[in-house]
């Protein structure tokens, strides 16, 4: 879900960036990384996972963001082989009909206005997209944030699993928060990358 | 040097493996309370430090074999029982110019019990060894009850040796024996703790025991805070203030637990000690530090580099102990445990200020 986020977030920011009504597929998955931490109680374990790759499918019409961008759960790592592989096949049940793939929708939402990759200025913003997880879909809003004109571009927005019909993980007597963050980091995308976006026709 | 080989000998008779392992922050472990029984760390594992012990300690290992005792599931047995305990042997060695000797023992052999309901904990360690006869005895050195108020704030009675630096299993670094906060010091004490995601404190009281190796009753506070930086490092606070029927002591100390990668990582200490003997009325200024330095070559394999610097008095410039050494430690199956380490030590001030080896390999077995 962070690499979705972060995802989206590279891809509005470069089409944003186009100023210019465009089609983008598959932006740069590898670029990015995905994070998600949740806290483990009582003893407040953080649990971080890790994963890149994500697909984007994504158009500009008019400075307004509509597509998908989607993910393979199944890319996900925590450093524990067991807590993976209780995270995939207990909870997040990626073997379950379409779970392994979560999708981020996004539905005529307005890009910043003003921004341009050519005169980047640092910038933090609000998005709103739907998330399908877990066979829900859910409405999310997050930040997210521009550090350069290198498009640099950290996103985060939280999940709660609940909402998502997940169970609450436990394992001896560690248990999971509802509530997991996530953050899409995605450094530097490469300008070839914004060019080679084909502009759509109206 | 006799008598610093003597020290030496005492310090790690009587170093406990059961203390946790600060360095797995690095692992974003950042409260001990995740795979130890006590909130603080050491003594026995609790059922996710068992998995811990064989997913992240160990070069090899399974779910069966980590195990307490190599029987007791958690899965069925449930989290209200967890068992420990430790076996451990020694073998030391000096040499220099004048003399070269070397010898093992039996240093550790005790079993922990804790239980725990609802939010109360009972903790004991049954059984010391005592290393100049080595015989077994049937005591306890480490008891208490402890009660979690919320996940964060718990308040613990009973003996234990109170919360004052780093808390790690090498009792023979002088930040632990110097200081008289190693094995062999527990005490009668309370404590609150509170332990968060980015905070934590610990105040507490304490007597110690005429039979222990205070050989004083040292009515002492204490208090301790860290702040976890980045979910990866642990920088700390600590003060005490004891007073003994012989002695004033107030102690001041920073420390910090680093963990730059998974792989890499570093603890550091330094006290400052003033102690003023009640019969002269002399205050006594004096000065500890610890740099450990570690890298994971492979899983369970750790390479370490360990300084250690101590001026007892800071007044008499011309005494002081300098260390830098070098080890390693092999987790290779659960249960099991190998440290050695290879320092060079010298004392200027001393009778000669050549450097001197000392070296020892520790065997540990935890149950």
């Amino acid at each position: 879900m962070k690499l979705f986020l972060s995802i989206v977030a590279s891809t509005v920011l470069s089409i944003s960036a186009m100023a210019a009504n465009v089609a983008i597929k598959s932006v740069a998955p590898n670029h990015g990384k995905v994070e998600f931490q949740a806290i483990g109680k009582p003893s407040m374990l953080k649990i971080k996972g890790l994963a890149t790759g994500a697909v984007a499918d994504l158009k500009v019409v008019d400075q307004k963001i509509s597509g998908t961008i989607t993910f393979d759960l199944n890319n996900l790592k925590t450093g524990i082989e067991m807590r993976d592989e209780h995270m995939k096949d207990k909870y997040l049940q990626v073997k379950e009909k379409d779970y392994a793939t979560t999708v981020l929708t996004f539905k005529e939402f307005q890009i910043p206005l003003g921004w341009s990759a050519v005169d980047a200025k640092v910038g933090s913003w609000t998005f709103q997209a739907t998330l399908r997880l877990h066979g829900v879909e859910k409405v999310i809003t997050g930040t997210y944030a521009i550090g350069s004109n290198k498009l640099d571009t950290v996103a985060q927005f939280d999940v709660k699993l609940s909402d998502y019909g997940i169970d609450i993980p436990t394992y001896l007597g560690v248990k999971v928060a509802d509530v997991v963050n996530i953050t899409v980091d995605f450094a530097q995308l490469a300008a070839t990358e914004i060019a080679a976006a084909k502009p759509v026709t109206k | 040097m006799k008598l610093f080989f003597a020290t030496l000998l005492v310090s790690l008779a009587l170093t406990s493996v059961a203390f946790a392992f600060p360095e797995m922050i690095r692992h974003h472990y950042v409260n001990c309370s995740a795979c130890h029984v006590t909130n603080n760390g050491g003594g026995a594992l609790n059922a996710y430090g068992r998995t811990i012990s064989y997913e992240l300690l160990s070069t090899w290992g399974g779910e069966k074999e980590a195990r307490a005792f190599y029987a007791v599931d958690p899965e069925k047995v449930g989290t209200w029982l967890n068992l420990g305990g430790d076996f451990r042997g020694l073998q030391v060695h000096q040499e220099s110019a004048a003399l070269k000797r070397g010898k093992y023992f039996w240093m550790q052999g005790g079993v922990d019990v804790s239980v725990n309901s609802h939010d109360l904990t009972a903790f004991m360690t049954i059984g010391q060894v005592s290393v100049p006869t080595q015989t077994w005895r049937e005591i306890s050195p480490k008891f208490f009850l402890s009660y979690q108020a919320t996940d964060e704030l718990a308040v613990r009675a009973g003996r234990y040796i109170p919360i004052y630096g780093l808390n790690i299993p090498q009792h023979q670094y002088l930040v632990k024996d110097a200081l008289r906060v190693g094995q062999g010091t527990e005490r009668d004490a309370l404590d609150v703790q509170w332990n968060g995601e980015k905070y934590n404190f610990a105040v507490g009281y304490s007597v110690s025991l005429q039979n222990s190796l205070i050989r004083d009753q040292e009515k002492a506070y204490t208090a301790q805070a860290q702040i976890t930086i980045a979910d990866s490092h642990k920088i700390g606070v600590n003060y005490w203030t004891g007073d003994a029927n012989a002695y004033k002591k107030t102690m001041y100390g920073l420390q910090g637990v680093f963990g730059f990668t998974e792989k890499f990582y570093t603890l550091a200490e330094v006290d400052q000690v003033l102690t003023t003997r009640k019969s002269t009325s002399v205050e006594t200024k004096s000065i500890y530090e610890l740099l450990k330095v570690g890298y994971e070559a492979y899983k369970g394999v750790h390479f370490q580099v360990v300084q250690e610097y101590a001026i007892p008095d800071v007044d008499v410039t011309s005494i002081e102990t300098q260390s830098i050494g070098a080890g390693a430690i092999w987790y290779p199956r659960p249960h099991f445990e190998f440290e050695g380490l290879w320092s060079k030590r010298r004392t200027l001030g001393g009778a000669t200020s050549d450097f001197e080896d000392y070296a020892y390999l520790l065997t540990h077995f935890y149950f």
